[in-house]
């Protein structure tokens, strides 16, 4: 009985919010995002690498990682300092899908089925 | 880290990404141009690979860089638009007030009329002038003190008065100042020093150099009647030619009538010009009166050839325009009027003995302390703005719109901040947000009825009856533990 008020509640609260704290299994991302999430899932997982896949400009790539990231379907990291360092450049952000990353683009896979048309990188091991 | 040679950034390049980064909010910025930096440093590489010119790689920077702009908005929207990262609206909303406030005060001191009603008064606070006047004369635009008395007093008072002056006020009507009778103003140079009849420095000067009289002409009287006069010109006063020498504010606050122009002559030529008439002296109390306690209205007795006379001393702040006694008096007025428009309980918190609300407490008295503090600024020197500096209808008409714009002013003012300040949240301070209707007005006997707010961050809920009730009746706090938390983090 408790759980099932405080289920109630919760819900109340969650309308109230108009949003809800997650995002579901469900959500359904714009073509643009579908696209970005493969290509990092296949391997581009920089963000000048998914516009050369993409053929995006840099003005729509990096803010929809920001959203994704943001959303909690994909995750950003720097790669170590002495690594770049090593090899004189500069170190680099790479991003990654999460758990719920990878179900959402199991959902827009279906929507969009050309999504798989897109092919692996080798950067995938960079 | 140095990048090779050939991978260097482009001047053009860098100026773009710097300028988008002002976009970024600071928290974020550092690691944003270093990803942006780190990503145009790879581009560059991958066009050198591709084999473009230096021509079509400094072009495609620029574009890369082109969409640093986009990206750096995004940020900035989210930031403002995300629950989380809400920027926090009590600071937001100090900031607003302090930039009202400060707009409001270079306007006030930017129009003359309101700079000099707000730095008159304080300027004769300090210099402690008084206005003396014979005892039992109730009208304080007779004059009643003759010349002659006004010399045995120089020779005599300075035990008294540091320093003295005298004038008078005199009707001509001469056709040189305009087609109607002037009131004239016959002083000695020393008196518009004493006073600051806010002579330029320029116009004394010239008072000081010349012998012949000086003639210096209300600002109003000055545009309607003596137009085509201008400084240094001799115009025909009271029988003898003086020297126009320039223009003053229209009102001298403290001293008796008001004048259209004052004439100003050296002090062995006052008898000449004022003859037998009666004046007024305005006198500075000596530092060794202020001592013993003459600083407000007081009085002393004149003995001569064995007639005695009292006279009066009065501020001339107590005779002035007192903008602030004025919005004092507004300001109490606003108090008593405001349990009429708005409670003023802040509402129950009965979560109040919770460690994070006991911890922040202070915060809501402080907020509420600054944001009541800075309406009442702004208020003060809107009000001043506009009945000295925009109207400026005369002496009496502007310290009556002073006080009716500052009491609505600050009945606004204070009914807001009272408003605002139950509208927040007591733990982040945010304004509650999501408002919903709870309850059915047919159901207040065993249930309530009114509107619930929430608070974004999920600290609480605050639940405000709509009509108040024995057990209900005023708004009421609900605080949310740590648990709920992960629910209002927004994903």
């Amino acid at each position: 009985m408790t759980y099932v008020a405080i289920y109630s509640i919760a819900c109340q609260v969650a309308f109230y919010i108009g949003r809800i704290p997650r995002m579901s299994s469900e959500t359904k991302l714009s073509h643009t995002a579908a696209l970005i999430l493969q290509s990092i899932h296949v391997g581009y997982i920089y963000g000048f690498s998914v516009m050369e896949v993409t053929g995006l400009p840099s003005g729509t790539v990096y803010p929809a990682m920001r959203r994704l990231e943001r959303d909690g379907l994909i995750q950003s990291q720097w790669e170590q300092q002495a690594a770049a360092d090593a090899e004189k450049r500069p170190p680099r952000k790479y991003y990654k899908l999460t758990r719920s990353g990878k179900t959402t683009l199991e959902a827009s896979r279906k929507r969009y089925p050309l999504l798989n048309k897109l092919a692996a990188s080798p950067e995938v091991n960079a | 880290m140095k990048p090779e040679r050939d991978m260097r950034i482009p001047l053009s390049a860098m100026a773009l990404l710097k300028l988008s980064s002002a976009l970024v909010p600071p928290p974020r910025r550092w690691e944003w141009s270093q990803e942006w930096h780190s990503e145009l440093w790879y581009a560059r590489r991958e066009w050198a690979h591709q084999g473009c010119c230096e021509g079509q790689a400094w072009r495609r920077s620029v574009q890369f860089c082109l969409g640093a702009f986009s990206d750096a908005l995004w940020l900035r929207r989210d930031q403002f638009s995300s629950p989380v990262t809400l920027f926090d609206s009590a600071q937001r909303n100090d900031a607003s007030l302090l930039c009202l406030l400060a707009m409001v005060v270079f306007l006030a001191f930017a129009l003359p009329g309101s700079r000099r009603a707000m730095l008159t008064s304080s300027r004769h606070q300090q210099a402690n002038l008084v206005s003396i006047s014979r005892s039992g004369v109730t009208k304080s635009d007779t004059p009643t003190i003759a010349l002659a008395e006004y010399r045995r007093w120089e020779k005599r008072g300075r035990n008294l008065f540091s320093e003295m002056a005298f004038y008078t006020v005199v009707e001509a009507n001469e056709a040189a100042i305009g087609p109607k009778s002037a009131s004239i103003g016959v002083a000695s140079t020393e008196f518009a020093k004493l006073v600051d009849l806010q002579t330029s420095s320029d116009v004394m000067d010239r008072a000081r150099a010349v012998v012949e009289p000086v003639l210096v002409v209300a600002e109003s009287y000055r545009t309607t009647y003596m137009p085509e006069v201008s400084a240094g010109d001799e115009v025909t006063m009271l029988g003898r030619r003086v020297l126009f020498a320039g223009v003053i504010p229209d009102h001298a606050p403290g001293l008796a009538g008001q004048q259209d122009a004052w004439l100003l002559v050296d002090d062995t030529q006052l008898e000449q010009v004022t003859g037998s008439n009666a004046g007024f002296v305005v006198a500075q109390v000596s530092a060794k009166q202020r001592a013993a306690g003459y600083t407000g209205r007081w009085g002393f007795s004149s003995v001569e050839n064995g007639d005695s006379a009292s006279f009066d001393c009065v501020p001339l702040r107590n005779t002035a325009a007192r903008p602030s006694a004025t919005f004092l008096f507004a300001l109490f007025l606003a108090l008593l009027a405001l349990p009429a428009t708005t409670p003023l309980p802040l509402g129950e918190y009965p979560a109040a003995s919770h460690p994070l609300f006991h911890r922040v407490r202070w915060r809501r008295w402080v907020f509420l302390g600054v944001k009541i503090g800075l309406s009442v600024a702004i208020v003060y020197f809107a009000s001043m703005l506009l009945a000295f500096g925009i109207i400026n209808a005369g002496s009496e008409s502007s310290e009556l719109i002073q006080l009716g714009s500052s009491f609505v002013g600050l009945l606004f003012s204070l009914r807001w901040a009272l408003r605002d300040q139950r509208l927040r949240c007591p733990v982040c301070l945010r304004l509650l947000r999501s408002p919903a209707r709870v309850g059915y007005a047919s159901r207040s006997f065993l249930a309530w009825h009114g509107t619930e707010f929430m608070c974004e961050q999920g600290h609480g809920l605050l639940h405000v009856p709509e009509v108040a009730t024995s057990w209900f009746s005023t708004q009421r706090w609900l605080m949310l533990d740590a648990s709920w938390v992960e629910l209002f983090s927004g994903g």
